[in-house]
């Protein structure tokens, strides 16, 4: 999952992004204020976005009006100061998905995260199930014959997203997109490298029953007679 | 009387001038009518008094004359009695003529009763009241012309019925002024009672306004009476002045909670973060100091938001004395020579001898509120310079200048504002509370002066407080 935290408040943004890296496994990346966050909310593919009112230059519910007149459908977490009732209304009305007041509890925003992005992908539980794999998102273990796997991240994060939504045909592109932040070092067959990974994992020898490669268009994930 | 309703004082107001009024037509009425009446009765028996003389000149007998006199002087009409008397000078009998009433004419026209009136000039005549009371005349007293022996004629016509009439006319002029006094006070406690009346409309729109909805009602003059509209209007102001003095206590409020919750959030974030799995202890010793350094930021704003509230109650005048400001800008610069020196900067000081009645301490945190400033938004290693400049009419300015990149002229009035920021991006790294220059414009404020920014790409910013000398 790719996360995009716009606050101006340096530290606190360091803090949130480095919890959900080592938490929620995310790629994130930081933007202190509106006008670079807005820049990088419509450059980028982003599977939440966290979102500070107070903000320099354009402000957080100017970003959130400008995005969804962009048609960017992405969720909007909301930071916002505890008396601002009516900041929240209208940012809500403006089509922010949850907000959660400052100062606020760590784990509270990563499972609100957590919930919005898997809510956005038509997953109402924490606990994903696609054919045989059973994946809890919340203790980021993988079930698979009975056994109980803790992935290492970058190949959890690439399952994850796959089973989110699983089903359909992932391009190549949109993985690296929503798996590796601005600033990550990406290599081109670095998704190759991850999906046989899992494949040794899960669904060892071809004909592939779980994990598709469809040439010219992309992955997915899904229990398919081959 | 102050503590009387204004209608019943107007009334009262009214009412005396009208009774005066009143009393001064009705005096010089009943004066002017007594006069005419008076006046008339003279002239009537001053032409009796020139008949007789003719009647007494034509040689008639004694029962002729007294017949002719009889029918000159009337003496029979209604409520009026005439008696008359003619005598000769040196003879006290009267002449045989008038002696026919006798009786009346000896009483009302007696000897006591003419001594008491100077005698007249031959050819002239006198004129008196004479009789008692309920009983009173109006009398004549004439002498003919010769020398000797000359003729005196006295007639009394009974002038009770005079003073009759006017006391029936003072009884008329009396109701009048009444009835008329009694209507005025009606009409004035009327008028007045409908000229307030807009004033009770007025403070019942008041009395809905409470601190709540201060700023959202609007008492609006129209519908009011020109005399009541500048009250109406300066009710309004104030109440927009106050609405506005709330409004921005308010924000205050509000932006101080947000400072304050900003470390508070930063701090709280670090510990969760450090939390969420075993860390190394030089990881915790790193979140640590930063837990640490955010205290000290809300530390820091605490004190500061003390320090203004203080400032916001009134300052005594007896803490105020004479304050030599070279050696406390010189102390003032020493405290933070060390910071700017390391940075590779260095402090210039051009002072001069003033002296300010200030309180010294509060001096001291306005100039190192300004050299902090300096010394965080310009440049590493640049130079900051403060001078002492005496201008004329007993005022000194002190100005901090950096060589920082100019503030933008819209900036530039908002500087001294409670939290403003002119780049909240960079400000928060730059470690102030955003509180500093208000305490120093609020301080500066406090002692009679004032505080200017000005800023421009070249020249750097300058921060200069005017102050009265002693």
């Amino acid at each position: 999952m790719r996360v995009l935290i716009v606050e101006d408040e340096e530290k606190l943004a360091r803090n949130v992004a480095s919890v959900l890296k080592e938490v929620a496994s995310s790629a994130v990346d930081l933007s202190h204020d509106g006008e670079d966050g807005l820049h990088m909310a419509l450059t980028n593919s982003y599977d939440l976005i966290i979102l500070d009112l107070m903000l320099p230059k354009v402000d957080g519910l100017t970003l959130l009006a400008r995005l969804r007149t962009r048609k960017i459908q992405t969720p909007v977490l909301v930071l916002t100061a505890r008396d601002a009732g009516s900041e929240v209304i209208r940012g809500l009305n403006l089509g922010c998905d949850d907000y959660v007041t400052k100062p606020f509890d760590m784990g509270e925003l990563v499972a609100r995260c957590k919930a919005l992005i898997r809510r956005c992908h038509g997953q109402a539980s924490s606990l994903i199930r696609v054919g045989p794999l059973a994946i809890n998102t919340l203790s980021r273990q993988v079930e698979f014959g009975g056994q109980s796997f803790l992935l290492p991240a970058m190949e959890y994060r690439l399952l994850e997203y796959l089973a989110m939504r699983s089903g359909e045909v992932i391009s190549k592109t949109e993985i690296l997109d929503h798996l590796y932040d601005f600033h990550a070092e990406r290599f081109s067959n670095v998704i190759e490298v991850y999906i046989s990974a899992l494949r040794r994992r899960f669904d060892p020898a071809p004909p592939y029953k779980l994990i598709h490669t469809l040439k010219g268009h992309g992955y997915m994930l899904g229990e398919r007679a081959a | 009387m102050s503590q009387w309703p204004l209608k019943w004082r107007i009334s009262l107001m009214v009412a005396s001038a009208i009774l005066a009024a009143a009393a001064l037509n009705g005096v010089t009425a009943y004066l002017d009518m007594k006069e005419l009446l008076i006046r008339a009765t003279d002239h009537r028996l001053q032409s009796m008094t020139t008949g007789t003389f003719a009647v007494l000149d034509e040689h008639l007998t004694d029962e002729e004359t007294k017949e002719e006199v009889r029918a000159i002087v009337g003496i029979s009409a209604h409520r009026r009695v005439s008696v008359f008397r003619v005598w000769i000078d040196g003879n006290a009998a009267d002449v045989p003529s008038s002696q026919i009433e006798g009786e009346a004419s000896a009483r009302i026209l007696d000897a006591s009763v003419l001594a008491r009136v100077a005698t007249p000039a031959p050819g002239k005549n006198v004129r008196f009241d004479c009789g008692k009371a309920g009983d009173e005349y109006r009398a004549i007293w004439a002498r003919s012309r010769s020398g000797v022996g000359a003729t005196n004629v006295a007639i009394a016509e009974s002038s009770h019925y005079i003073y009759e009439d006017l006391a029936e006319y003072r009884n008329t002029l009396l109701w009048g002024a009444g009835s008329m006094l009694l209507m005025t006070i009606a009409a004035a406690t009327l008028l007045v009672w409908l000229g307030l009346r807009p004033i009770g409309r007025t403070a019942q729109m008041l009395s809905v306004i409470t601190e709540r909805n201060v700023g959202e009602v609007r008492i609006e003059p129209d519908g009011v009476p020109v005399e009541i509209k500048p009250f109406v209007r300066a009710v309004s102001d104030l109440l927009a002045r106050l609405a506005k003095a709330l409004q921005e206590q308010k924000r205050f409020v509000s932006d101080a909670s947000h400072e304050l919750r900003t470390p508070l959030s930063v701090a709280q974030s670090t510990i969760d973060a450090t939390l969420v799995k075993e860390r190394t202890p030089r990881e915790y010793r790193a979140a640590l100091a930063e837990i640490h350094e955010d205290l000290d930021r809300m530390g820091r704003m605490i004190e500061e938001l003390l320090v203004l509230a203080r400032l916001d109650e009134t300052m005594p005048e007896r803490e105020l004395e004479p304050v030599e400001l070279a050696p406390l800008i010189e102390s003032v610069a020493e405290g933070c020579r060390t910071r700017v020196v390391e940075a590779g900067g260095m402090i210039r000081l051009s002072l001069s001898a003033v002296t300010v009645r200030a309180d010294s301490a509060q001096l001291m945190r306005l100039f190192s509120n300004l050299l902090d400033n300096a010394v965080r938004h310009g440049p590493k290693g640049g130079v900051i310079e403060i001078s002492i400049r005496a201008e004329k009419d007993g005022v000194v300015v002190i100005c901090v200048h950096d060589e920082g990149g100019a503030i933008p002229a819209d900036a530039l009035p908002h500087l001294f504002e409670r939290f403003y920021r002119a780049d909240p991006a960079r400000s928060r790294s730059t470690g102030g509370t955003g509180l500093g220059l208000s305490i120093a414009r609020e301080i500066a404020l406090r002692h009679g002066g004032d505080i200017t920014a000005s800023s421009a790409p070249e020249e750097g910013t300058s921060f200069c407080v005017r102050l009265p000398t002693v």
